[in-house]
């Protein structure tokens, strides 16, 4: 079985996919794949069209492997965010909006990257310090400057992104993406204004790689 | 809306669906949430019940978030972790020697 199953131009990463459907505990993952490659091979369907069809309504499995589809095509958009040195991409449209400070509650017992709880236009929203998540100076203290919540996509599933600074939206061209550095959650490395940056995989936070 | 048992421990406040919620006694000082699973909680105080929105947690929170909260909700205006009545967190939970010791003294009313 190929490493991708690629189709118009946007690819999915078989590997990743198949160990992210064994941790959210799917039992069919070696049937999934399958169908997928063999719809991709009878028909010249978009990716997603692709794997609307092969889940149905099984809502988690396609969240699953979307989150493990890298777009290829034409430019993408991403809002670029700051944390200490490190320059980071995420998909603009993962982006819900970008909140100035916010008081947070921290949660005994999480992860150290959890800053703690936020309260958003009536709604909780979990933060986590993407800094220390790339390996940066964790953040201290009760206040995160800036945080942007975010679509982790999977399902509805929302969280808070804790940054030092939004920094501008841009246009990332398929040719300038290279692979990206090891050990960090991201899928893709590109230079902006000289400077390197990564694109962060929220799927991929999922499976802790940081 | 759902409705919540709010109680606190001392770094935190939890909210427990009030629909798996037994009893709530007073143990010394602390207060023992008593599930129908047949687990109990322990806390320092409880704050109330109350009508709150929730927010299931995903792979990537289940992921960071402590083991045994299974939602994230806005209770009494504040957001709180959601406890899972059949698993709860370990750091919650009373273990039968401490809860019998405080019955021992006296201290379940």
């Amino acid at each position: 079985m190929p490493p991708f199953f690629s189709c118009a131009r946007r690819r999915v990463d078989l590997d990743r996919t198949r160990e992210l459907l064994r941790r959210v505990g799917s039992e069919h993952a070696p049937e999934v794949l399958g169908e997928l490659l063999a719809e991709a091979a009878r028909e010249e369907l978009e990716v997603p069209r692709v794997i609307e069809r092969v889940c149905g309504s099984h809502g988690r499995l396609r969240c699953v492997i979307l989150g493990t589809m890298k777009q290829r095509s034409g430019a993408g958009r991403f809002l670029m965010v700051r944390c200490g040195e490190q320059r980071i991409l995420l998909p603009a449209e993962s982006v819900v909006r970008i909140l100035g400070s916010v008081a947070l509650t921290p949660i005994p017992g999480a992860a150290p990257e959890v800053l703690g709880l936020a309260q958003v236009e009536g709604e909780p929203l979990a933060v986590l310090d993407l800094g220390r998540i790339v390996g940066e100076v964790p953040m201290a203290g009760s206040m995160a400057p800036v945080v942007v919540e975010a679509r982790s996509g999977f399902g509805n599933e929302v969280l808070g992104l804790a940054v030092e600074e939004a920094v501008r939206l841009l246009e990332v061209e398929p040719e300038s993406l290279s692979e990206a550095p090891p050990g960090l959650p991201a899928s893709e490395a590109v230079v902006v204004d000289g400077v390197g940056a990564v694109i962060l995989d929220l799927a991929r936070l999922a499976e802790g790689t940081a | 809306m759902k409705r919540f048992v709010l109680f606190e421990d001392e770094a935190s406040r939890w909210a427990v669906p009030e629909e798996a919620v037994a009893s709530v006694e007073a143990l010394g000082r602390r207060v023992l949430v008593r599930l129908r699973s047949g687990d109990g909680l322990l806390g320092e105080r409880v704050v109330g019940r109350k009508k709150g929105g929730e927010r299931p947690l995903g792979p990537v929170l289940s992921h960071f978030l402590p083991r045994g909260v299974t939602a994230l909700a806005l209770v009494g205006g504040m957001p709180v972790p959601v406890v899972d009545p059949g698993h709860p967190p370990e750091r919650l939970l009373a273990g039968e020697e401490g809860e019998q010791g405080q019955r021992e003294k006296g201290g379940v009313r």
